[in-house]
């Protein structure tokens, strides 16, 4: 356990620390267990639309109108200021967006773009307008407007004609998907001698 | 190249799909015509994509679901004769 002098001097550090870095990587103590504390509680509350958007906006994190965020979602975990998330968007149940490592920082979720139950998204990426990540992905680059991802890492598979809207049946959203056609050679199954 | 008729159409998605439908106890002579592949739990949201890639790629057409009614796109009966009907090659 540390004393509480101990405490005081690491956040000072830490403090000093973030200056420097320009509030990348080290986070100060007391706002850090608030921001925690909260992040606890978007993960189990209830309230899709309304208290998980408002807990995680407290938090920090930059949330347009409408945003659905599902339970358990962990949107980043010291630094919620780093991710933007635009109007319309929806956030799967238990999807992490991880917003910061060493050298890259930011994630942004676009308008009436979707996330899957159980997304990864790593930091630096963009999630264009309209577009769609299939539960379970692992986003690593940034995935362009109107187009549906899968995979880890995720990849392209089809694009979208109209945005995943809550007031959108599946059917009627993938009447809109046209698959993005591979060259040959990369639709071969892979082989054991591969 | 297999002709597009609403039988042939019918025939391979229940070829594609026999596994999961037998799956269900359900016997493929007797499915009804309006047997919704999605409902049914035999394709998921993405195995609709799959599914018409497939019926273009089997007959090798390309297929504008624009006039379709939305509901009827995993249905096997109206999808097949949509598909027959508006196949382009």
């Amino acid at each position: 356990m540390l004393w509480p002098s101990k405490i005081f001097d690491a956040e000072k550090r830490n403090k000093n620390a973030t200056e420097k870095n320009d509030n990348m990587s080290a986070e100060r103590l007391l706002p850090g267990l608030k921001n925690r504390i909260l992040l606890l509680l978007t993960r189990i509350a209830p309230g899709a639309t309304t208290l998980r958007v408002c807990l995680n906006r407290w938090r920090g994190v930059n949330i347009g109108k409408d945003v659905w965020i599902g339970y358990d979602a962990i949107i980043e975990t010291s630094c919620p200021h780093f991710v933007t998330i635009r109007d319309g968007a929806a956030i799967g149940m238990r999807v992490t967006i991880i917003a910061h490592n060493r050298e890259q920082q930011g994630v942004m979720i676009e308008e009436d773009a979707t996330l899957g139950a159980g997304v990864i998204v790593l930091p630096g990426v963009t999630i264009g307008r309209g577009a769609i990540v299939t539960a379970g992905s692992v986003v690593t680059k940034s995935v362009p407007p109107k187009t549906v991802v899968q995979g880890n890492p995720a990849q392209a598979i089809a694009t979208v004609e109209i945005p995943f809207g809550r007031e959108v049946s599946i059917k009627e959203l993938a009447k809109g998907l046209r698959p993005i056609r591979k060259p040959a050679a990369d639709r071969r199954p892979a082989s054991p001698e591969d | 190249m297999k002709d597009v008729t609403q039988d042939n159409v019918r025939d391979f998605l229940l070829t594609r799909y026999s596994e999961p439908i037998k799956g269900m106890r359900v016997n493929l002579a007797e499915l009804p015509d309006d047997f919704d592949l999605f409902l049914a739990g035999v394709i998921d949201s993405l195995g609709i994509l799959e599914m018409i890639s497939a019926i273009e790629h089997e007959f090798q057409i390309k297929l504008d679901l624009g006039l379709l009614d939305a509901e009827d796109i995993t249905r096997i009966g109206p999808l097949a004769r949509y598909t027959a009907e508006n196949a382009k090659r």
